[in-house]
């Protein structure tokens, strides 16, 4: 308890370089709340999606990380994302108010807004290739994924069949993880 | 006989050990190579479920959900193979997994050195090139006896070929060591056949000498006889004062003795089978008649001789000379037969059947006396060569060989029947002739001087020979030129010297008379040439090469009909 402490007192005053390491050190321990793991989860979904071709650009164009609406992570997403490839591709992370210039993202964390609520949001990007993410912290719409904390753990439920409409694949071994799956329509 | 050589025989035994070690190590490698694949099979499939482990895990490791990952880690506990296996995070912690035996290391374990009880693979967890984590998986690896029995079929196979070798080994060896024993008992008998033909040529060569000795005895005591008579009446004639009819009974006795001891040489060249047979065409009677006059002087007082011949006796083919000699011994034998007197009977007649034995149709002279006839034992020895019933010095044993002999080469048989104290009998068989009887033979002419005379080059080394010879000619009517030697008669003969034939002996120092006669006919090819030789060789010699050929000892009348025969023939070209 006491080295807890003092390594908290680090923390708080510790150099900049300090925060990095923690945060780092967050994404392997579970906390509560959870989002510095819902920020590394948001960047990890990109290994077990399947975008239609072209829509991840040329193979090193980076891959568009959208935060629309309200943003839980703040820097979080950001540490997540520094020096994270999928295959070539880089991370960008973007923020956005709404879902106007959200056509080149690839992944949308639909955070909702008082002026679009999230399953507003969900139904404006309806079709595109792009991964849409919603919270249960943030409220009941639900977008392909969709975290929840069960048993203290970030776990998430994932809307097969809305992937399937918007041409997206997503990994079994990604399914195999999740809460609920809904799955896509089988092709007949 | 099968020939093996040392080296063989060595590598042969050799053989089976060395192959018997080829086999084991053959399967010894068989082993070590199945062990080795069976090593890197498990460890090869080790390396497998690792990596399946790590693809399944990779999802649960990256959003860290433990219970996803233990369930993929669990479903490799199905394979009894798999001891361990752990999920490891990227900085090496464990994650999920679990060990069958012993507690799954916290940390991420090393490749320990391979201890033979498990096979190890660490396979990384990747996401997308990146790598999350690690997968260890520790693999059992059977124990030694269960793999040993793997080999059980090798090892057996390998033993039952290496027992089939032992056993065919052995079995060689065995039958070597008996091919040792029967070489050796093989070299013995043959050391002892050797011995024995060398001990039985030794008895041969003994026999031989005795019988050598037997008959150099007999041949000197019938010489000595008739030397003995030739040297008396010479002894005799050589006296002043004698009257005629002692000079002509001492003369004849003479020529009679020098008769007997060409008949006796001519037994013994025909003995030593060089002298060739001459058959001619002729009438047996006629024969038998004519040798009367010399049988009955033979004799002696106390034998009475009888004939009986058939008026119409086929002729026969054999050569005159052996007939007589051959008649002549069967009486010599049946007067010896009957030391005080007796009587021979000699008989003619034409056989036919059984009596002419092979032939279809025979004549047979037979020769009776009443003698003491001859003891069945030896009956069945007489015509052997050397065989005698005489002492020694009295009989030679040539001379009913030399009637077997001639018998035999005259295509008929000698056939003999005794009874002993009543006396014996002897008959020649002799195959009759086709041919006619030769016209009757021509009445010599008497030699005249003035039509036969010619000049005769005499060649002879032997002073008393050539001396004797030189008289002959010259009584015949004849001019001698006399030559001591082959080189002297082609000098006198290169000299110029005048001369109608060429009488020469034939063994002489230094040029032999063929040499002589080869050297005169390139001269003068139609030279005629008489040779004149008593050895055996020399008239061999002279017959193949169809000289005339006078035999010695030789009559005046023999002489005289050869040279008479040379000349004209000469005079005739």
């Amino acid at each position: 308890m006491r080295g807890g402490r003092v390594r908290r007192l680090v923390i708080g005053f510790g150099l900049p370089l300090a925060a990095l390491t923690m945060a780092t050190m967050a994404t392997a321990q579970t906390k509560p709340l959870g989002s510095q793991v819902k920020a590394a989860f948001l960047q990890k979904f990109a290994a077990y999606v399947n975008w239609p071709p072209g829509a991840l650009g040329a193979a090193d164009d980076p891959i568009q990380l959208c935060i629309i609406g309200r943003d839980p992570f703040g820097s979080e997403i950001d540490d997540a994302t520094t020096s994270q490839r999928i295959d070539q591709h880089p991370f960008v992370v973007r923020r956005l108010d709404g879902t106007a210039n959200a056509a080149r993202c690839n992944i949308a964390f639909l955070g909702g807004s008082t002026r679009q609520s999230a399953a507003a949001m969900r139904d404006a990007l309806r079709g595109k290739p792009i991964l849409t993410v919603t919270d249960a912290d943030l409220g009941d719409d639900r977008g392909m994924v969709h975290f929840v904390l069960k048993d203290g753990r970030v776990r998430f439920h994932i809307d097969d069949a809305l992937a399937a409409r918007s041409n997206l694949g997503i990994s079994a071994r990604l399914l195999s993880l999740a809460i609920s799956v809904k799955p896509r329509a089988r092709i007949s | 006989m099968t020939v093996t050589f040392p080296w063989m025989r060595r590598s042969l035994s050799l053989f089976v050990p060395v192959a018997v070690l080829l086999l084991l190590l053959a399967s010894l490698w068989i082993i070590y190579q199945g062990e080795r694949s069976y090593r890197t099979e498990q460890q090869h499939a080790a390396q497998v479920q690792a990596e399946i482990l790590a693809a399944s895990a990779t999802a649960a490791l990256d959003f860290e959900d433990r219970a996803t990952a233990q369930e993929s880690a669990n479903a490799l506990r199905a394979n009894p193979q798999v001891k361990m296996a752990g999920i490891y995070d990227v900085r090496g912690d464990r994650f999920a997994g679990y060990a069958r035996t012993e507690a799954l290391p916290a940390r991420l374990p090393g490749i320990s050195a391979p201890d033979g009880a498990s096979v190890q693979a660490i396979v990384p967890v990747m996401r997308s090139g990146t790598k999350i984590g690690t997968v260890y998986l520790a693999g059992a690896i059977d124990p030694l006896t269960r793999r040993l029995s793997r080999y059980a079929m090798i090892a057996l196979l390998a033993g039952m070929t290496s027992l089939v070798l032992g056993v065919l080994g052995f079995g060689q060896a065995a039958l070597r060591r008996v091919n040792g024993t029967l070489a050796e008992a093989n070299r013995e008998l043959q050391f002892q056949m050797e011995e024995r033909g060398r001990t039985e040529e030794q008895l041969r060569q003994a026999q031989k000498m005795q019988s050598l000795g037997q008959l150099t005895g007999g041949i000197a005591h019938d010489f000595n006889n008739l030397l003995a008579v030739i040297q008396g009446s010479a002894d005799i004639l050589q006296r002043p004062g004698l009257s005629e009819e002692k000079r002509a009974r001492f003369t004849k006795a003479i020529i009679d003795a020098s008769t007997q001891g060409a008949l006796l040489t001519g037994q013994l060249l025909a003995f030593a089978r060089r002298q060739p047979l001459r058959p001619e065409t002729l009438d047996v009677n006629h024969r038998i008649l004519t040798m009367l006059v010399m049988i009955q002087p033979m004799l002696g007082p106390n034998i009475a001789l009888s004939t009986h011949l058939e008026p119409a006796l086929l002729p026969v083919d054999v050569d005159p000379g052996q007939f007589e000699a051959a008649l002549l011994n069967i009486v010599v034998n049946a007067r010896d037969a009957m030391p005080e007197g007796g009587e021979i009977t000699i008989r003619t007649g034409n056989a036919t059947g059984d009596d002419a034995g092979e032939r279809e149709r025979a004549v047979a002279v037979t020769v009776e006396d009443n003698g003491r006839g001859i003891a069945p034992d030896q009956l069945e020895h007489v015509f052997e060569p050397f065989f005698t019933t005489k002492t020694v010095g009295k009989g030679t044993g040539l001379g009913l060989s030399q009637v077997y002999g001639f018998a035999a080469q005259s295509g008929g048989e000698a056939r003999i029947g005794s009874e002993v104290g009543k006396g014996t009998t002897l008959t020649l068989l002799l195959p009759a002739s086709d041919k006619p009887l030769p016209v009757a033979p021509e009445v010599r002419q008497e030699v005249t001087a003035k039509e036969q005379a010619g000049r005769i080059l005499l060649v002879e080394d032997n002073e008393a020979v050539g001396n004797l010879a030189e008289s002959l000619l010259g009584e015949l009517g004849h001019e001698v030129i006399r030559a001591r030697s082959g080189p002297e008669a082609l000098r006198l003969a290169d000299n110029g010297a005048q001369f109608d034939i060429v009488f020469s002996d034939v063994v002489m120092p230094g040029m032999t008379g063929l040499e002589l006669a080869d050297k005169l006919k390139k001269r003068r090819p139609l030279l005629p040439i008489i040779l004149t030789t008593g050895y055996s060789e020399g008239i061999v010699a002279a017959g193949a090469r169809d000289f005339p050929l006078v035999r010695k000892p030789y009559r005046m009348e023999t002489l005289a009909g050869a040279v008479d025969e040379a000349l004209a023939s000469h005079r005739a070209l």
